[in-house]
């Protein structure tokens, strides 16, 4: 109703579907694949609702989550992206930013406000719970991200937890619900969670190396667009424990031009990529041990969607973009 | 005030308020010391309660002994507060949402508690309401049940009412905190606003996060219709306020969808809210509707209210308020009752009332319109609306349900009534 009404809200929305044309569809892909490997039947259906867990209405929940959890992500861009007054005069044409600005705030709260509809309409606490976690663990994986102490930006600890937070905590929590509204056990729910939670992980940490290196295996051919930002990664983390004189230059911003060759200097002469990697191939691995551990199934479907969770975990850490 | 003196030692005593003859010795203290309190109400109550014999409510702890100072204040006629016999639960609540809202980003940390610090909690008038909804709801469980069961089960159900209203602030200051980054505040509560303070994206940040906190703890209560009337009421804060920042020249003339949309920013959350309330207590589906419609009522004639003092101010004549809406362009119930009456103000509107002279014909015409006046009436229609709702509610023998219901009532007054 509200979108027919108001046309700026529809044209928020359609940058909305934009993101998901452009977007790999990797979460929803994801996600649909777990409903599929957890399609069991489950001897005692602890849910109440007996008769609505057939598998089609079941099937149709999950995928509430799989545009849940994208409403959210969505949401969570539109919101990151809101400049600070300083920023907005900077701009040329003010005007056009302070709209874009207050756009950006209304259509992420509208897709928020969705999102919780949505959820409501599921008639499961725990999942609104999981997926409010989600929520606020963007928010938490921003802010860290916005107001780093110099300490923390060099520290890989916070580094993975920011991470988590970013990006991880999504994929992770809605796997453990697309587990919970299939009526899994706790335990299974827990794998579930594990295989998003180091699918994040280890896509992130290739998405570091990636704009480092792009297409091609070699460096500074990437778009270096986190170094631009002053934002440090995997890479350089590992560099600078090779190089503790890193440190210094991390430490300086990379505002200078200069800074940013030497950084990429260090980098090309220490393991910082390789190391990366190779963090990045362990949660692969941690992922691929939580999909083995699941139930046992003589379904075919089940098998074939265990096997594509298994090989999207080795896509993510083969893609060269 | 004498009789403040002897609520204040009373409540310092509480912990052993037992027995009959404490309470004789303060309602006594209580009749002599008798206040003159200058009624500001049109009417005086007119029902008067007898004393309660003698009963030890040790069982039901702090809450009902308050009840039991004010009902016995009441036998003199004296109008309740309804935001003094909750005092103490609004502290409990104000302490929670303090906890509840801690995160380990210290940035962030500081953005979240902006407004849940000690002083600038508002007037807490949401959370006032939903208590008292509470306990008039509270129908009479049989004083023979086992003093732990009574009190787990009751403590437990006034836990969760508790919790919505948490809950309920939550959102209200989520909305808050975006709604100042979309309308540029300066200030709010009489601070700084936070977007000027910490600036827009951290605001908008803290406001999701707020959300969140709220989705928790609301999924916590383990009840998905109250799960479900709560979403509904975040999408329509939503609604209000992208009604508010795109609307035609047509619409913002149409005093059916300001209607609509001030249904949507203010009485939506109050009414979702007050209706959870029931909904716990195990109401059936009509007395649910009845605490909906006493909170969409009251929201609506809340805000019909501020419409106007936004032009009167803390006087009766027009352009001692703030102005603050008219001057953001915003068009509210008093100028569009005055474009009923002068079409002729409907072009000045058109122009957006972004020339102060503009702004003072508006005013003009406003004046010589029954713009105010008519405003105040429907406010009052919905008070009246409210107070039915109330008084439709179960009948019950309990003392305490009789003085929330009546807090409930006067509520509606002080909505009316109210100077700022």
């Amino acid at each position: 109703m509200v979108v027919a009404e108001v046309p700026k809200l529809a044209s928020a929305a359609e940058y909305f579907f934009k993101m998901g044309v452009e977007g790999k569809r990797f979460r929803p892909t994801v996600l649909l694949l777990m409903a599929s490997a957890l399609n069991m039947p489950i001897p005692q259906s602890a849910a109440d609702e007996v008769f609505d867990n057939l598998s089609r209405d079941l099937r149709s929940r999950q995928q509430s989550i799989a545009e849940i959890t994208e409403m959210i992500h969505v949401a969570s861009l539109l919101h990151d992206d809101v400049l600070d007054d300083a920023e907005t005069r900077r701009g040329i044409g003010s005007l056009n930013f302070v709209m874009g600005n207050k756009l950006a705030v209304l259509a992420g709260d509208f897709l928020l406000s969705r999102a919780c509809v949505a959820l409501a309409s599921l008639k499961n606490t725990e999942v609104v719970s999981l997926l409010a976690t989600v929520v606020e663990h963007l928010v938490t994986g921003e802010t860290m991200q916005m107001a780093t102490t110099s300490e923390q930006r060099c520290s890989m600890e916070y580094y993975l937890q920011k991470t988590y937070y970013k990006t991880a905590s999504l994929i992770s929590n809605s796997c453990k619900a697309v587990a919970l509204l299939a009526g899994q056990t706790a335990e299974v729910s827990m794998l579930a969670y594990n295989y998003g939670r180091n699918l994040g992980l280890a896509y992130q940490l290739i998405d570091d190396v990636l704009d480092f290196t792009g297409t091609s295996s070699s460096l500074g051919k990437g778009s270096l667009s986190d170094i631009h930002h002053g934002i440090v990664t995997a890479p350089i983390l590992f560099a600078m424990e090779e190089y503790p004189q890193l440190r210094e230059v991390v430490d300086r911003g990379f505002d200078d031009p200069t800074d940013v060759d030497v950084a990429l200097d260090y980098l090309g002469k220490s393991r910082g990529i390789e190391r990366t990697r190779e963090l990045a191939a362990e949660h692969a691995k941690h992922a691929i041990e939580a999909i083995n551990t699941l139930p046992e199934s003589d379904d075919e479907d089940v098998q074939i969607s265990r096997r594509a969770l298994v090989d999207l975990t080795q896509r993510v850490l083969t893609r060269s973009k | 005030m004498s009789w403040r003196w002897a609520l204040r030692s009373l409540r310092s005593s509480r912990a052993r308020f037992h027995g009959r003859s404490h309470e004789l010795f303060f309602s006594t203290a209580l009749c002599s010391a008798r206040s003159s309190r200058i009624s500001i109400y049109p009417e005086n109550p007119t029902k008067v309660i007898s004393c309660r014999e003698g009963r030890c409510w040790g069982a039901r702890g702090l809450h009902d002994v308050r009840y039991q100072l004010d009902l016995d204040r009441s036998s003199e006629e004296e109008p309740v507060d309804p935001f003094s016999l909750v005092a103490d639960e609004l502290s409990l609540i104000a302490d929670r949402l303090r906890s509840m809202v801690i995160a380990e980003v210290p940035k962030l940390a500081s953005a979240a508690e902006y407004f849940f610090k000690m002083g600038v909690e508002g007037k807490r008038f949401r959370p006032t309401v939903l208590l008292h909804m509470a306990s008039a709801l509270n129908m009479p469980i049989p004083w023979s049940a086992t003093d732990n069961l009574f009190g787990s089960l009751s403590g437990d159900l006034r836990t969760r009412q508790q919790r919505i209203a948490e809950i309920t602030e939550m959102i209200h200051v989520a909305s808050l905190l975006h709604d100042d980054v979309l309308d540029d505040a300066d200030t709010r509560r009489g601070i700084g606003s936070l977007n000027i303070v910490m600036g827009n994206k951290l605001s908008v940040l803290a406001g999701d996060f707020l959300l969140s906190r709220a989705c928790i703890a609301l999924s916590s209560l383990g009840n998905t219709e109250v799960v479900s009337l709560m979403a509904t009421a975040v999408e329509h804060l939503v609604n209000g306020e992208t009604m508010q920042m795109t609307t035609s020249a047509e619409k913002r003339c149409s005093m059916e969808y300001y209607l609509q949309k001030t249904f949507y920013k203010t009485a939506s959350l109050i009414s979702n809210s007050c209706k959870c309330v029931a909904i716990l207590a195990g109401q059936t589906a009509e007395v649910s509707m009845l605490a909906y419609n006493y909170g969409q009522n009251l929201g609506l004639a809340y805000q019909l209210i501020d419409d106007v003092l936004d032009f009167t101010g803390t006087s009766s004549s027009l352009g001692k308020g703030s102005l603050s809406d008219i001057r953001h362009g915003i068009v509210t119930a008093p100028i569009l009752f005055a474009i009923e009456e002068y079409p002729q103000l409907r072009k000045i509107v058109d122009r957006g009332l972004k020339e102060p002279a503009d702004i003072d014909i508006a005013l003009d015409y406003l004046e010589k319109s029954q713009g105010i006046k008519k405003t105040k009436e429907l406010a009052a229609v919905h008070a009246d609306h409210a107070i039915k709702a109330i008084d439709a509610f179960p009948e019950s023998d309990n003392e305490n349900v009789h003085i929330s219901r009546r807090a409930l009532v006067d509520l509606t007054h002080r909505v009316l009534t109210r100077t700022k």
